[in-house]
């Protein structure tokens, strides 16, 4: 179905060829699953076989490539996606419309085919989806999960032969990424042929037919799932795990008597809506890395902003180390890592960008400009421009204004997504430098292996009547 | 605005086509250049101001109208001392009448469409028009992205806010490059990340493979756009006719 | 059915269609984020809005460097004021022409790959537009001369950010060019 021959690509005004003399053949049917650290050529591969590479990004290309049977190089993107289609990392950044049946018709429409194959070809791919019941939604409106299967329904409504997946659980929470396995596991057994490029592996376990292990643009090992059992590949590579638990339930709940920041009789809710929070109380100790976990729905976004004064509250006390505090004194006290680091990138260089948090900041704490930098290996970067940086030194850099604003709290949503295992450890490592400061970290992610390597306690949100949850065992001792 | 908040009314003005609210707004726009008279102005806005009403956004309508109010008391309030300054004690204001009426009666029709029409409705209306792809496309991407741009606003004025930079009237004054800097450098780059990416999702989907598309749910004018439609036309050929033609006498 | 279709010949590639489309957001969203932040009547909101609103037109024509570009994003913006926040159709005719002797001058003064004539573009069509505008606003009122001329103070005033906006733009576009997010389609 797909096959690669003898491809070597340089893309334009590069001296390193990305991919060099990779051959691949991937038979129809089947679920490949390719991984490999950072940099390793994975995405130049995609668009290898969407053809995005060479005809869109342009470059040096030798070999060839071939899906069903038909050269790529001869075909324009168009034609090459009558046969594959590409599912991105970030579903809304290829949504077209606001309605969940737009958009699945959109592509359709543009491709001229008649009104009732499309009305037909619509429900057929909901169906297979499972979004039959949000047709009518607003895209916007839907969780990461729902947004991901509308984006998915959308390639599949096309009838591809071969759909390419780009990091698809990188936003998804545990239930989704099950959810997505078993529709991939449907769509496979289909006939159509799916190709995974995915930094997180244990979701494929029980799918995936074959696994690629890329290195410096080669691929260093291909066999069954089970290869990636092997710790020293998997060390060697900069893998993630073959295996993840769920820490959520074993970790145990903040203690009464911790120190840090204690929140009292908070309830809460949006006019018109169910209450959130109901009395709610609790603690993010110091010196300690907190979960906050919690359904869809259940407050965690809502919780974070009363937390750190974003959002008036008329109820709730808050301490900050014994000391009754105000929501604004709070906001002082906080700093946020969002997922989107570009939203938090606003200068001409990184010394900019840390020198400008610094001096918003409280300009107290044991954080220096100099410190930071050199702490968090950014030292050789100081004059470079924030958004030349790759994936993971832009969060370094977000994370480093945050700990130079000299906070009390340390928020962080959705920290690693799409990071390789090296980087995850990395940035694992830095919110142990946070809490070892002093700092209250409280950490917002589906990330489980992130969960089960850095977090000492996790405060559970439940929906409907929120409380805080007491557990059983407890790992760490703060 | 009804689009921005992307509330839901059932209403008889948000039952109707957005193509018919355009056409309405569009032949109001260019009948007001053409008139001269108050009164065929004025029976102009009264039923603007109907169709504005029937829209229930009552708050809106008040702010609209105080801003237009602010705005042309100030224009008249520097015009005058202009208007003393060129015909001295000649100075008559009674001009000022038939400007104000057309402005107001403009305003009402397209605050009225603006009040009720939804983005998603919109979206259908420009598919419904026909138009070629290369209109078609960014007038939907302009669409698509207000919500976005509107959602990353609030996340970046949210975060500068966490960092201790208030972004707001007093920023603006005290410090207008660094307030734009901190708010539109992230929004740029947004802009042009996504518009990398959408233009890839697009080749990706085989768009622009065939110069014309189908639509699998096309939207049809009703009873409602055919009776709103009729009563404009005949409203606006009655104010010319009081202005311009066999009417004439009505006129004081 | 799909594999039979071929592509025809497309002047206007999806990627430059949609980047004229978000940029006409980000204009119209960041001159009402302005105003409403500063106030609409306000001298320095209203240079500071048109500031911004040229600086985004000049990395959108660094971006998509392609004969039509102003004409193209003068009809989508037209269109959406006339959709969003009622805009006057009548514009329209008026701005299409200004889009379309932009371009011209664009073409004529050294072609899309040179900066200065895309900069001389914009300012064209930046005193362009806002003389049809004044001409709209005479046929609005033009019963009372003295209104027309208040407009022209403020669409001076306006102007004046225009033209900053064009230092501020060509240095924004350098910035973006030099951090790797620009890269002409």
């Amino acid at each position: 179905m797909i096959r690669l021959h003898h491809i070597s690509y340089r893309y334009p005004f590069q001296k390193e060829f990305a991919i060099k003399d990779l051959s691949l053949s991937v038979p129809a049917g089947t679920i490949t699953l390719v991984t490999g650290r950072s940099g390793c050529g994975k995405s130049t591969l995609i668009r290898l076989i969407n053809g995005l590479a060479p005809h869109h990004f342009q470059g040096e290309l030798q070999g060839e490539v071939g899906v069903c049977g038909s050269p790529n190089h001869s075909c324009s993107v168009g034609e090459i996606a009558t046969r594959v289609g590409t599912l991105f990392q970030d579903p809304e950044s290829q949504f077209f419309t606001l309605i969940v049946e737009e958009e699945i018709a959109f592509a359709m429409e543009w491709r001229g085919l008649p009104p009732e194959e499309i009305k037909a070809r619509i429900h057929e791919a909901a169906a297979i989806t499972g979004i039959e019941h949000l047709l009518e939604h607003e895209i916007l409106h839907l969780s990461e999960g729902e947004k991901q299967r509308v984006a998915l329904a959308s390639v599949v409504a096309l009838h591809p032969k071969v759909i390419i997946l780009d990091e698809p659980t990188a936003n998804l929470d545990p239930e989704a990424t099950r959810e997505l396995a078993r529709t991939l596991d449907a769509l496979a057994a289909r006939g159509t042929t799916l190709f995974i490029v995915d930094h997180r592996l244990y979701w494929l376990k029980e799918v995936a037919t074959r696994v690629v292990v890329m290195e410096k643009g080669r691929i260093a090992v291909e066999g069954p799932f089970s290869i990636l059992e092997d710790e020293a590949l998997r060390k060697r590579h900069g893998l993630r795990e073959a295996h993840v638990e769920n820490p959520i339930h074993t970790l145990p709940e903040p203690p009464d008597d911790s120190d840090g920041i204690a929140v009292s009789g908070l309830s809460f809710g949006f006019p018109k809506k169910k209450p959130l929070f109901r009395d709610l109380s609790c603690r993010l100790p110091s010196g300690a890395v907190t979960a906050l976990v919690g359904p869809n729905g259940a407050g965690k976004t809502t919780f974070i902003r009363i937390l750190t004064g974003l959002q008036a509250s008329k109820t709730g006390r808050f301490t900050l180390r014994g000391t009754s505090i105000t929501p604004d004194a709070l906001l002082k006290e906080s700093a946020v890592v969002l997922q989107n680091s570009d939203h938090q990138l606003h200068m001409k260089s990184v010394r900019q960008e840390m020198e400008t948090a610094y001096r918003f900041g409280r300009q107290q704490g044991p954080f220096t400009v100099e410190g930071v930098s050199s702490h968090l290996g950014l030292e050789g970067l100081l004059d470079r421009h924030p958004q030349s940086l790759s994936g993971g030194e832009k969060q370094r850099l977000v994370i480093a204004c945050g700990l130079l604003q000299g906070p009390s709290l340390l928020v962080l949503d959705e920290p690693t997504s799409g990071l390789d295992g090296n980087n995850m450890h990395l940035f694992a490592e830095l919110m142990e430098t946070a809490a070892d400061a002093g700092i209250s970290v409280v950490l917002i992610s589906h990330d489980l292996e992130l969960l089960s390597r850095v977090c000492h306690f996790a405060l559970h949100l439940k929906q409907k009547a929120p409380h805080t949850v007491e557990r059983p065992q407890r790992r760490h001792a703060s | 605005m009804q689009a921005y908040s992307g509330t839901n009314n059932t209403g008889f003005i948000h039952r109707l086509d957005a193509r018919t609210k355009m056409a309405v707004a569009a032949g109001v726009s260019i009948v007001v250049v053409c008139l001269k008279e108050p009164l065929p102005l004025a029976l102009i806005g009264i039923m603007g101001f109907f169709f504005l009403l029937s829209t229930g956004r009552f708050r809106l309508m008040a702010l609209a109208y105080l801003f237009i109010g602010l705005m042309l008391i100030t224009a008249a309030g520097c015009a005058i001392p202009i208007i003393k300054l060129l015909k001295g004690s000649d100075a008559s204001y009674a001009d000022f009448l038939v400007p104000f009426l057309r402005i107001i009666a403009t305003m009402n029709v397209v605050l009225a469409m603006a009040l009720s029409n939804r983005i998603q409705g919109m979206l259908s209306a420009l598919k419904s028009l026909r138009l070629p792809l290369f209109i078609y496309l960014p007038t939907s991407a302009t669409i698509r992205f207000i919500p976005v741009f509107m959602e990353d606003v609030r996340q970046i004025r949210e975060s500068l806010k966490i960092r201790g930079f208030h972004i707001g009237v007093k920023s603006l004054f005290l410090h207008p490059i660094l307030t734009l800097r901190l708010m539109f450098a992230p929004l740029v780059i947004r802009a042009l990340r996504s518009a990398d990416d959408l233009g890839m999702a697009a080749e990706l989907k085989g768009i622009g493979l065939t110069t014309s598309s189908t639509h699998h749910n096309p939207t049809r004018l009703g009873f409602r756009d055919a009776f709103t439609l009729l009563f404009w036309v005949l409203l606006l050929g009655l104010s010319l006719g009081i202005e311009f033609g066999p009417l004439k006498e009505m006129l004081p | 059915m799909l594999n039979t279709l071929t592509p025809p010949t497309r002047y206007w590639q999806p990627g430059e269609l949609i980047v004229i489309g978000i940029f006409s957001a980000m204009i119209k969203l960041s001159s009402l984020l302005i105003a409403l932040t500063g106030g609409g009547m306000n001298p320095l909101s209203l240079v500071l809005k048109n500031l911004v609103a040229t600086s985004l037109l000049v990395v959108l024509v660094f971006k998509v460097r392609k004969f039509g570009v102003l004409t193209l994003f003068v009809t989508v913006s037209t269109l959406i004021s006339m959709l969003l926040d009622g805009g006057n159709i009548i514009r329209l005719p008026g701005a299409l022409i200004a889009g379309g002797l932009c371009d011209l001058v664009i073409h004529f003064s050294g072609g899309y790959q040179k900066p200065g004539a895309l900069i001389a573009g914009v300012a064209v069509f930046d005193l362009l537009s806002r003389f049809i505008a004044l001409g709209l606003s005479w046929l609005t009122m033009r019963e009372q001369p003295a209104m027309v001329m208040v407009a022209s103070v403020i669409v001076a005033l306006g102007y004046l950010g225009c033209l900053m906006g064009l230092f501020s733009g060509l240095h924004l576009s350098r910035e973006l060019t030099h951090a790797g997010v620009l890269r002409h389609e």
